[in-house]
């Protein structure tokens, strides 16, 4: 029977060219076998050091390594000497985006988001459309990533008093801002304070959400390059934090910056939509940094399990396939979001908020099946705790989220149905 | 002095320790520094009568009053309640058998100087200068300075519960939290017991005994654990009722008041539970429920406080990450929540009604 559907299997899907939606393409799989063995080999030694302690250095070194790897260059199009080609997006949409986090994520998911924030940051420039913007950095950036410290972006939204604001739509109404910006001849100058701003501290140019108009707030929103070593531009406090200890969190502050016109990302007022537009293109990612350090944390536990000889108790069979089903269901949603183009907000918050959920309660599980041994750091199910449970809050705590999914039956009078 | 009066001491001491002591100590205690952060804190912890002296001895056999005392503990750190459990549950069969003369440690009872054996027996058998204990320790916790560790053995027709030294086990891991404790892997034991230092009863008294103390140290655990998920709670309504989001007060929004709503059910159901298993403390099931019950809701608690908080509360300052770290560690002692589940689920014993 096995035979006959592996024939039908060859026949009448394969040859007609039907594609299974759940595979990911050739092209990207071999990305992916390529990936894992260059982590296994630049990375996994070094993720106990990086979980351990903040030095800046060794940060910077991993950054150095994938830079050279050309994983820094991956959305930078080849014609400014990145790796990025149309053709690719046409095909496989974000999906090799969300498997390169995953694989990164489940090597450490604070390298995924050292890598991550910087995508996250030049997310803006393309949605701008500006070729203009895009010619100004995009070359400095790829040539950096060939030399000894990479031309990093980072992206700075949050504010000490507007976290959640400036993610909800609703919120963002009421939003208590403080850092604005003002017209001075040739450009703008930049007062107030971002924080929690991942790779701040080590990056080369900050893509940075001012206001222009207190009362207006976000809807007055800029967008804007500032360039590390700007007059008034300082790194205040590194973060201590529960994990994901590899990506620094910094507070930026900016004091009289002064930013010419050129560095403007779009036109003036056009701040939230490319904030919003920037998130629900990186949100799925967010799912797939959950999802690694979620799959490590279960392929860790399968491999001890079958060592002690658990496997063939139904209790654990029961319990890790019940978390791999949930993994899976989180991933399909991950892919489905990654391959809609333009993408759905709503599918994306769905992607972020339903893949972070299972991972943490995944890692949560996992622990207490090893129990004692899952808590103690050697047997590396505690860091996937730690790392999971920040992707339940950034980009948008999972509250938000669901108020995000509900957004289009606001649009529609409250009437219409999911 | 009265058993009551020496509660009403004790209950005052540990209000003004965790005011006064506890704080400045946290995050040492929470370091892999934390053995001489935990010895700096041992004499401390007896200044306020929290050792195990003669006088507080009957005290520490009655397992609700023991319970306040712990629970007042977790609601600053339950990493010091967790070495102070593992320290009193170590005593609790010499305690309870009125035996405790007989095992007196070289640390006279310095709090945390004993470690607790979750689960596992070892071999006992009579020679002629004493006992011979052999067997396989898969794993202790106790306070990350105890040096000695109260194992159960038995023979074909005696069970012992005896007090050994910690020498030999494997290094400390450094654990997800609590980490003011200590789990220590492996430790091989074969070696002949002299002199005071076990208590040996018939098989069936002996456990009958260990099944009552394995029975309130789970009843604590609830504790602790609900105690602490109560505190996340308090942080986390605390932050509600400062931090305006959305041009109001957090505690306006219908989303953040669900939230914190849901944790104080979960916190409260908890507590009660846990109450109910130190009344009965004859039944191995209602405990073993209660624990399951606190440690998974208060993990939910100290998970949804941080949520409350946003970026805030995944950061070290505001105390509810490591609240989450402790919660999810209290979770996997004395045994695990899923095979104590698959354990209770298995048992034909009736949990009789509360009153």
């Amino acid at each position: 029977m096995a035979d006959v559907y592996s024939w039908l299997g060859r026949k009448m899907f394969a040859k007609k060219g039907w594609r299974d939606p759940l595979k990911a393409p050739r092209a990207v799989e071999r990305f992916r076998a390529d990936l894992r063995e260059w982590l296994q080999r630049e990375v996994a030694g070094d993720v106990d050091r990086l979980d351990q302690a903040h030095e800046e250095a060794h940060q910077m070194e991993v950054l150095r390594k994938g830079a050279r790897a050309g994983w820094l260059t991956l959305l930078v199009p080849t014609r400014y000497g990145g790796e990025f080609r149309l053709m690719d997006f046409f095909r496989h949409g974000l999906l090799k985006g969300v498997v390169f986090t995953e694989e990164l994520a489940a090597a450490c998911s604070g390298v995924a988001v050292l890598y991550g924030a910087h995508t996250l940051g030049l997310l803006p420039l393309f949605l701008s459309f500006d070729p203009k913007i895009l010619k100004k950095f995009l070359p400095e950036v790829a040539k950096s990533c060939r030399g000894e410290r990479p031309g990093l972006f980072a992206f700075a939204i949050t504010e000490p008093s507007a976290g959640s604001d400036v993610e909800d739509p609703e919120g963002s109404k009421g939003a208590r801002l403080t850092t604005f910006a003002r017209r001075k001849d040739g450009g703008y100058v930049l007062n107030g304070r971002k924080c929690f701003i991942s790779g701040g501290n080590l990056a080369e140019f900050v893509t940075v959400f001012a206001a222009l108009d207190k009362a207006r707030g976000v809807e007055s929103w800029t967008a804007f390059v500032v360039r590390r070593g700007t007059p008034g531009f300082s790194v205040g406090r590194i973060e201590d934090k529960m994990g994901q200890r590899a990506s620094p969190a910094a507070e930026l502050i900016f004091e009289d910056v002064f930013v010419p016109d050129d560095h403007r990302v779009g036109p003036e007022g056009d701040g939230w939509r490319l904030n919003q537009q920037t998130l629900d293109l990186s949100r799925p990612g967010v799912g797939a940094i959950a999802l690694g350090a979620a799959r490590s944390a279960f392929e860790k536990t399968l491999a001890w399990a079958r060592g002690q000889g658990h496997l063939s108790d139904r209790l654990w069979q029961h319990e890790l396939g019940d978390i791999a089903m949930k993994l899976e269901a989180g991933r399909t949603l991950v892919w489905r979001a990654a391959v809609t183009f333009p993408p759905d907000p709503a599918l994306s918050a769905m992607s972020k908020c339903f893949a972070s959920d299972v991972a943490m309660e995944a890692c949560s599980r996992l622990i207490d099946l090893t129990a004692p041994f899952g808590a103690a750091r050697p047997f590396g199910l505690e860091k996937a705790y730690r790392d999971v449970k920040l992707t339940q809050i950034y980009e948008g705590t999972n509250q938000i989220q669901r108020l995000k999914i509900a957004e289009p039956w606001l649009a529609d009078g409250g009437g219409a149905s999911a | 002095m009265t058993q009551e009066a020496v509660f009403d001491e004790v209950a005052r001491s540990v209000g003004q320790l965790t005011r006064a002591e506890l704080p400045g100590r946290l995050a040492r205690l929470d370091s892999p520094a934390s053995a001489e952060a935990w010895q700096d804190l041992a004499p401390v912890l007896a200044r306020y009568g929290l050792d195990v002296r003669p006088e507080t001895r009957a005290l520490l056999a009655e397992p609700r009053a023991t319970a306040r005392i712990l629970g007042a503990v977790a609601q600053e750190c339950a990493g010091v309640a967790s070495a102070l459990w593992a320290d009193y549950a170590a005593w609790l069969p010499f305690l309870l058998a009125g035996a405790e003369g007989v095992c007196e440690s070289d640390g006279g009872g310095c709090p945390g100087s004993v470690g607790y054996m979750a689960g596992g027996t070892l071999r006992l058998a009579r020679e002629a200068d004493g006992w011979r204990l052999s067997g396989r320790i898969g794993l202790a916790f106790g306070a990350s300075a105890s040096r000695e560790l109260t194992v159960y053995a038995e023979s074909e027709s005696e069970g012992a519960f005896v007090r050994i030294a910690m020498n030999g086990a494997g290094e400390p891991e450094d654990n997800l939290g609590l980490r003011a404790c200590r789990l220590r892997p492996g430790l091989e034991v074969d070696h002949t017991v002299v002199g005071p230092k076990i208590l040996v009863q018939s098989l069936d008294g002996a456990r009958v005994l260990r099944r009552r103390c394995e029975s309130i140290a789970l009843g604590w655990l609830a504790t602790i654990a609900a105690a602490n998920g109560r505190a996340a709670l308090r942080g986390a309504q605390a932050y509600a009722g400062e931090r305006y989001q959305g041009g109001g007060l957090l505690a306006q929004n219908p989303v953040i008041r669900h939230l914190l709503g849901s944790a104080e059910m979960r916190v409260e159901a908890a507590a009660c539970l846990a109450e109910h298993a130190l009344e009965q403390t004859e039944s191995g099931k209602l405990p073993t429920l209660a624990k399951v019950f606190a440690t998974q809701m208060g993990e939910q608690v100290c998970l949804d406080a941080i949520q409350c908080l946003g970026g805030y509360g995944y950061m070290r300052d505001y105390g509810l990450e490591k609240r989450a770290r402790d919660a999810k560690t209290l979770c996997t002692l004395a045994g695990s929540n899923v095979h104590l589940l698959a354990e209770a689920g298995g048992s034909a014993e009736e949990v009789a009604p509360r009153g």
